[in-house]
């Protein structure tokens, strides 16, 4: 079997797992629910985006919600309609204000500007490792949050940008998840994505096989930019309203909380950790504002949910600090247990 | 120096292979090489021995591109290799292994060997000749452990997977760093025999430090011997069992 079919049908197992939890939140949930559902897929996509990156280079990333800011906020001034960005931002640079494109070619565009961003970015950041790689990437977050704030002919500065046309529905997210699940199994498996992870493992025994470090870097760097700007563009098309502060450190640390938690080494680890972080997250949301739960009137306790990411956090890395997939894909869960009991009856190790 | 030895260099003279010219690694005042000139030709198999801290894996490393070179040149078939960074290195033919084992271990077995495979084929296409991952884990005869995860394999094992991997790059020198370290005499014997049998398969030179002097005298046709970062002695085995400035450094007393 090739790659391509053999990654497809390691695809079906998640493609069930998700489109199943979107149909009974769509049969049974209300509107709330399909929201938090769908809100839920393009945090997953950008998971996904940063676990290409991230999770096969062991280069630990803080800037990858800068592409879907990038990316959400592109798509935001090239579709909203002229007559209310004669509202918004009157005489926007390049005469912006006075054109929007078609839906597709504005998700192009884009996706396009984010990819051009990250081609540039990734010639600078792959060259470095360890802690200077992290704290560039951070500093990407940092440059791109603040022209996002103070560039405010364009993007209305700290002011939410409102009006943006709503095209999709959960259904699209869910299609958009599956096949960036695709994308990333793919590349894990691909002989750049088996380089890269030669990289996190062992950089100078990757270098001794020939391994271009920096190229495979930046061909992860670009993917991974390219699932984080369709997530960032899933989500503005969906809200219809963004703000700088929708992608920044609030959205990085929700996003790395989920992959750390599933495990960053594995497609599955993003998508288990996305899952759980994301059901945890809307249990304390509803703490936070002091429910009665069994006859005893909760206080409100704003900021649970910072408290519940930080935790998964520092216990995650405390106890587990390989996630709970480890460096496993669902797939590979039984036949590992299965291999581990047989070794135990033969009495190896 | 001792003529045999010089005798056989000069037969594989221009026959291709790794050669050094004067090679030197300081590190602030201190020689970690010094004015190194070493010849490994098509399908020889040589030893470099030496006590502890005298160079050996230093020359390694220099040869490799994991340690930049402050003095000398170094040629792969009279090709000039001596700035390359390791990853152009191994892309040039330099393959080697690692004294304290370097495996992707996260990876599983037949990954660990793709890795270089990859560097071979979109690299090295013109030397390439159209074995799979899994003939290189035949060669070392570790096919049973396939698809295991690399880390878990026993320590025998992951050094073959190292040479497996090496394999995989098609090379045109192979540098072992200590493949018997922490084996037993079987498993000792059998790696002997392995490496043999890379010899008559392919036709790389092959460069073997180790402390097994038995490994060593076995295995090799030619013995360089290092000392305090300098080539002090030359020959063939029996030239060097006999020769009394290694007798005094390495084997005097201290060693079997």
């Amino acid at each position: 079997m090739s790659l391509i079919t053999q990654t497809a049908a390691r695809t079906i197992l998640p493609a069930i797992v998700l489109a199943g939890a979107a149909a009974l939140v769509m049969l049974l949930g209300q509107p709330f629910h399909e929201r938090v559902a769908y809100v839920f897929f393009t945090n997953l996509i950008i998971v996904l985006g940063l676990q290409v990156f991230m999770g096969n280079s062991n280069v630990a990333n803080l800037g990858h919600i800068a592409f879907a800011g990038i990316a959400g906020y592109a798509v935001a001034i090239l579709y909203t309609p002229v007559a209310l960005k004669a509202a918004l931002i009157p005489g926007a640079p390049f005469g912006l204000d006075n054109v929007a494109l078609g839906l597709v070619p504005a998700i192009l565009v884009a996706l396009a500007i984010t990819l051009l961003v990250a081609l540039l970015s990734g010639l600078a950041l792959s060259r470095l490792t360890g802690v200077a790689a992290t704290i560039g990437t951070m500093a990407l977050l940092v440059i791109v949050h603040v022209v996002l704030v103070n560039w405010v002919e364009l993007t209305r500065g700290p002011r939410a940008f409102y009006g943006v046309p709503v095209i999709f529905t959960l259904p699209w997210a869910v299609g958009a998840a599956v096949i960036a699940v695709y994308i990333a199994k793919l590349f894990r498996e691909s002989q750049d994505g088996i380089q890269l992870r030669a990289t996190g493992d062992n950089l100078l025994a990757a270098k001794a096989m020939g391994v271009d470090v920096e190229r495979v870097r930046l061909k992860a760097w670009i993917l991974g930019a390219f699932l984080c700007g369709t997530g960032g563009i899933l989500f503005t098309l969906f809200n219809g309203t963004i703000a700088p502060n929708s992608f920044y450190f609030s959205q990085t640390f929700l996003t790395i909380a989920m992959l750390i938690l599933g495990g960053m080494r594995s497609v599955s680890g993003a998508i288990t950790g996305s899952i759980v972080v994301a059901v945890g997250f809307e249990v304390f949301r509803s703490l936070e504002n002091g429910p009665v739960i069994l006859g005893i009137d909760l206080p409100e306790a704003f900021g649970l949910t910072g408290f519940f990411l930080g935790a998964v956090i520092v216990l995650s890395l405390t106890f587990r600090p390989m996630g709970l997939m480890g460096n496993d894909e669902w797939e590979d869960v039984w036949p590992a247990l299965r291999a581990r009991l047989a070794g135990r009856r033969e009495g190896r190790p | 120096m001792d003529q045999s030895a010089e005798m056989i260099e000069s037969a594989v003279d221009g026959a291709g292979g790794l050669r050094t010219h004067g090679v030197g690694k300081h590190f602030g005042g201190v020689y970690a090489v010094r004015d190194v000139s070493i010849s490994v030709g098509d399908g020889e198999i040589v030893g470099l021995i030496g006590p502890n801290g005298a160079g050996k894996t230093s020359l390694m490393n220099v040869i490799s591109g994991v340690l930049t070179v402050d003095e000398g040149d170094i040629e792969i078939d009279g090709v000039s290799i001596t700035s390359l960074a390791t990853a152009d290195c191994a892309r040039m033919g330099v393959a080697r292994t690692f004294q304290n084992i370097r495996i992707f271990s996260q990876l599983d077995v037949r990954q660990n060997v793709q890795v270089a495979l990859t560097t071979a084929l979109r690299h090295r296409a013109s030397y390439a000749r159209g074995l799979g991952v899994d003939d290189f884990l035949d060669i070392l005869g570790i096919a049973d452990v396939a698809p295991r995860k690399a880390g878990t394999l026993p320590y025998g094992t992951q050094r073959r997977l190292e040479i497996a991997r090496a394999l995989a790059l098609y090379p045109r020198v192979l540098l072992l760093d200590e493949p018997a370290a922490g084996m037993n005499e079987t498993e000792t014997e059998a790696l002997m025999e392995t490496i043999r049998s890379l010899h008559d398969r392919f036709d790389f030179g092959i460069l073997v430090i180790d402390h097994d002097l038995r490994f060593i005298m076995n295995l090799c046709q030619r013995i360089y011997v290092m000392d305090m970062g300098a080539i002090i002695a030359h020959g063939i085995p029996a030239e060097i069992r006999a020769n009394p400035k290694v007798q005094e450094v390495y084997l005097g007393g201290r060693h079997d």
